[in-house]
């Protein structure tokens, strides 16, 4: 598609060339919104093709790790060692290895911290100060122990803020394999005062721990065939890339402790108790989450001391990274749910704090999500998707996920909160298909990941009930955001961009589902965003790879959308400037000559012609100064009149006789693009006789001009009005422009003045009771 | 969590010791979590007609209970603090500054809020004598909570618009319309 359009875009601009040589039209080139993105992608290669699958010497690194570690809840500290199994795939030697230290975000003297900007200072809360000196004087960051070879002899490492080197003895071939280990240790944050994307929280009601465990051990930073070694400093915006890999961790805690983890647990007769094993048995084919550690459990184990420690063990396969979480605060259920044919076990691991929402939603919004995504991309891989009420506010790793949402204290909530917790859970599982699965580079590109997962959440919120009170995903809700004239391109680096969730949030997936609902349709765009996902599962896709798939699987030309959505701020804003009726002139005069006269009389009398009607006048008081001309009818049809159009008439052929006597109207509607994102030209054309008819234009009309064009309607009705984008589906920022007749469109202002609380379910949301039924959580 | 959490404040002490101790331990991102931006949206529109300033502002919910809880110094939440409305547009107020060509800063009164997950709309609305043009307009809404904070502001005077960007720390700034909107 693209190769074709090529060839027709060189014809042009030799043409283009020839006029700009002669002296008087020199111009300034015109902006041409079609232009191809060839110029702007990176070439096609080897590794990745034109067409956006991965090409035939596609490779990607992999690294499997051991890892022993160590919770000690007493000093709230990690203590690790892991052996990691790198696999060179790539063409090149390698002489070093980077490695990624997140902890090291919260060391004392980061860039993170030196780089933020200050707060204001004027109004402080005892609790902000607080938090303040909390955070400087948190001894936060990896300690690297030591880092040795397989023989267990020293390598020589260095640490550049949140990456360390490894020095390689010997240079590690193409194909070729190492094995290293290192061996760490850090202080795990209080996520409530220094916050981060894990960390524990502390209750101070019955004394314990909660602890919520990732980006913990040092992890691969990715080799690629298009950024070579990823290791773009991590200042907290720019998530992770990350290498696939088998897991294998033992995980130490307090014997009364429960673990959440990545993967599947291996022992679970050495840390699990008989009646424990008995109802996940239970749980293997439950329709419903049954509950394997129960809130009565809980509320024991909180008020007694651990005896010693127990390890856990955990299997992951295929897996970018691995989380868990621990403590004796979690109730826990579990059911098996088949999704596409893959047997998951669904699971939520919570404080009784979490209750009552906990147990009633967390576990159901976890099947719901796998599976709507399942079927919008490919079947859920893993065996396991789990939800972990933690003190962040909603972070995803692979088949693990933290969420923040809780109930009032007194155990009551508010219809927002039960919303917000299913909202954070499909978002966080669904990441297990963006960037988990589909392992695009978040430390570049956010949208890849965000924005799909955001456009896939709000296909799952439109399946949970059908007045689900999305927030992301509706044209309507980015309008305020696109006319807003100081924004960055959706194709920024994630450590710039400003207004981080609209833009890399909410305007993709609105894109999207305007690219699904508007310019593709639904059956197009769900099959090329399928083969995306299909293509790009456990690989790592760049952004030309997601344009150039869509473009691929769709037959349809989509650079200009690709420019003005992902690369410029332009806005949607067209507008209807004119609209001028025409009509056939017959040239029969029994036809015509009243249709003048008729205008004629239309045309009103000014106020001179009005005022002087009621004088007196000369030929009336003396009829004789009256003669010929005044009784002259200029519009009375003559003999000779009819003669003519006879004569023309009889030289028609029968075809010409129809035309001239079909009765059409033709109406020149002229649009202008004001906002300057080409879009298609959605028009609903309003009769006279109260009927009407939708015309969808692509937006290829605007492929000569972009600025202004003007469209002919052909119609034997009569126009009454033209409605520009009626059913509100392009994001247009201005709406008082698109109707001709001007209509009067009042602002979310005075819509809310006029009508006050209008009926719709985002308000219905504050009159629901806050009270929430006090079930008992999680019964089925 | 009970007991009074009264603001305190932080005298400026030109660059006296502590005065950069504090300064220097401030400076932490507060990455809530993945999916914590700090940003709101305000829509401001001239109605010529009413001599009137129609105000839409966009806030997370969370945000908004938690500047009106440390303001207030008792938990509030939206849905069940009584009150919440006037303690809302006293936030407003004070943190949201309009001044007309004139120097006069506009006073806000209460319209009515919009609800949905974990955005809130808010409305105000304040009389206006003259112009907009040539004003000046500050918005320092969670710079106290956030110093991530982006307030983004669109202004639309009939035909004119423009958009002012805010962020933690940032001072009022002259309203201007491009010539050519
Ligand atoms: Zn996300």
């Amino acid at each position: 598609m693209i190769r074709v359009i090529a060839a027709v875009l060189v014809c042009l601009s030799s043409v283009l060339t020839a006029t700009a040589q002669s002296p008087e039209t020199v111009r300034s080139p015109r902006e041409d919104k079609f232009r191809q993105l060839e110029e702007i992608l990176p070439t096609p290669n080897t590794y990745r093709t034109a067409s956006g699958a991965p090409g035939h010497q596609y490779w990607q690194q992999r690294a499997d790790h051991v890892i022993d570690v160590e919770l000690d809840d007493a000093a709230q500290r990690i203590t690790g060692s892991e052996t990691i199994t790198y696999r060179n795939h790539s063409p090149d030697s390698l002489v070093y290895l980077w490695l990624q230290l997140d902890q090291n975000m919260l060391a004392k003297g980061s860039d993170t911290q030196l780089t933020a900007t200050a707060p204001t200072l004027d109004r402080t809360s005892f609790d902000q100060l607080d938090g303040m000196l909390t955070r400087a004087t948190f001894e936060g960051g990896h300690v690297i122990a030591s880092v040795k070879d397989a023989k267990g002899q020293p390598l020589n490492y260095t640490i550049v803020k949140t990456m360390m080197r490894v020095d390689l003895r010997e240079p590690l071939a193409p194909g070729g394999v190492v094995s290293f280990s290192v061996a760490w240790s850090y202080n795990i944050n209080n996520a409530r005062k220094v916050r981060s994307r894990s960390g524990y929280e502390y209750f101070e009601k019955d004394g314990n721990y909660l602890y919520a465990i990732a980006q913990w051990f040092p992890r691969m930073a990715p080799y690629t065939d298009a950024n070579g070694w990823q290791h773009k400093q991590f200042l907290g915006s720019g998530e992770f890339s990350l290498e696939f890999g088998d897991y294998l961790v033992r995980l130490t805690v307090p014997n009364d402790h429960v673990v959440a983890a990545t993967g599947v647990l291996q022992n679970p007769e050495a840390v699990l108790t008989a009646t424990q094993r008995q109802r996940l048995k239970i749980a293997e084919t439950a329709a419903k989450p049954v509950q394997i550690v129960t809130p009565d459990e809980v509320k024991a184990a909180e008020s007694a001391k651990p005896s010693g420690k127990k390890t856990w063990i955990f299997k992951a396969q295929n897996v970018r990274d691995f989380a868990f979480a621990s403590s004796r605060k979690f109730i826990w259920d579990a059911h098996r749910h088949d999704v596409g044919g893959n047997r998951v076990m669904a699971m939520s691991f919570y404080p009784k704090e979490g209750n009552p929402l906990w147990g009633q939603y967390s576990t159901a919004a976890i099947t719901h999500t796998l599976d709507v995504y399942s079927r919008y991309t490919f079947t859920y891989p893993y065996p396991v998707a789990i939800s972990v009420n933690a003190p962040v506010g909603g972070m995803e790793y692979p088949m693990i996920c933290f969420n923040g949402p809780r109930p009032e204290e007194d155990g009551t909530y508010s219809a927002r909160s039960k919303y917000g917790l299913i909202t954070v859970v499909i978002h966080e599982v669904g990441h297990n298909y963006f960037p988990m699965i589909v392992n695009s580079d978040e430390r570049q590109w956010t949208w890849m990941d965000e924005g799909l997962n955001t456009f896939l959440q709000y296909l799952s919120e439109r399946e949970w009930e059908e007045t689900y009170p999305s927030g992301r995903g509706e044209p309507r809700n980015i309008v305020e955001y696109m006319s807003s004239t100081d924004q960055v391109p959706i194709m920024t680096n994630s450590e710039s961009l400003l207004q981080f969730g609209n833009n890399a949030y909410a305007k993709p997936a609105t894109a999207l589902n305007i690219l699904r609902e508007t310019i593709l349709g639904r059956d197009l765009f769900d099959k090329a965003f399928k083969e995306y996902a299909r293509r790009w599962k456990f690989k790592r896709p760049m952004p030309a790879d997601f344009f150039r798939t869509m473009e691929d699987a769709s037959a349809i030309d989509l650079d200009w959308f690709w420019h003005g959505w992902f690369y410029s701020t332009d806005r949607v804003d067209i507008s209807i400037e004119r609209v001028r009726q025409f009509t056939i002139d017959t040239r029969d005069p029994d036809v015509e000559n009243p249709a003048r006269k008729a205008e004629e009389d239309a045309r009103p009398d000014s106020l001179s012609e009005q005022r002087n009607k009621a004088i007196p006048k000369a030929v009336d008081r003396d009829p004789s100064l009256k003669d010929f001309y005044n009784t002259y009818d200029r519009f009375a049809v003559t003999p000779r009149e009819r003669e003519a159009y006879a004569k023309f008439v009889a030289g028609l052929s029968p075809r010409e006789r129809e035309l001239l006597n079909s009765g059409l109207n033709f109406y020149l509607v002229e649009l202008r693009n004001v906002g300057g994102l080409v879009m298609p030209v959605l028009l609903k054309l309003e009769y006279t006789d109260g009927t009407s008819e939708e015309l969808r234009i692509p937006a290829e009309i605007w492929r000569y001009n972009s600025k202004d064009v003007s469209k002919l309607v052909m119609t034997k009705k009569e126009l009454k009005a033209i409605v520009l984008d009626p059913n509100l589906e392009t994001a247009d920022t201005d709406l008082e422009n698109n109707a001709f007749p001007r209509r009067p469109v009042k602002s979310r202002f005075q819509l809310f003045k006029q009508d006050g609380r209008q009926p719709n379910p985002m308000q219905m949301l504050e009159r629901k009771p806050e009270a929430g039924p006090n079930t008992s959580p999680g019964t089925p | 969590m009970s007991g009074r959490r009264d603001p305190i404040r932080v005298a400026a002490r030109g660059v006296a010791a502590a005065g950069i101790c504090i300064l220097m331990v401030a400076v932490w991102p507060r990455v809530v979590a993945a999916h914590t931006f700090h940003a709101s949206l305000t829509q401001i529109e001239v109605n010529a007609s009413a001599n009137t300033v129609e105000v839409g502002i966009r806030v997370f919910v969370d945000d908004l209970e938690e500047a009106l809880t440390r303001r207030t110094g008792r938990r509030v939440r939206l849905g069940t603090t009584v009150g919440f409305d006037a303690l809302a547009l006293d936030y407003v107020s004070a943190s949201l500054g309009i001044e007309g060509a004139n120097g006069k800063r506009l006073a806000f009164s209460w319209i009515g809020r919009e609800t949905s997950v974990d955005v809130v709309w808010l409305f105000v609305e304040a009389p206006l004598n003259g112009q907009l043009d040539g004003g000046r307009l500050e918005n320092k809404l969670f710079f106290e909570l956030f110093d991530d904070q982006v307030n983004t502001v669109n202004i639309k005077d009939g035909k004119r618009r423009t958009t002012l960007t805010f962020s933690t720390g940032d001072g009022a700034k002259q309203i201007g319309f491009s010539v050519d909107s």
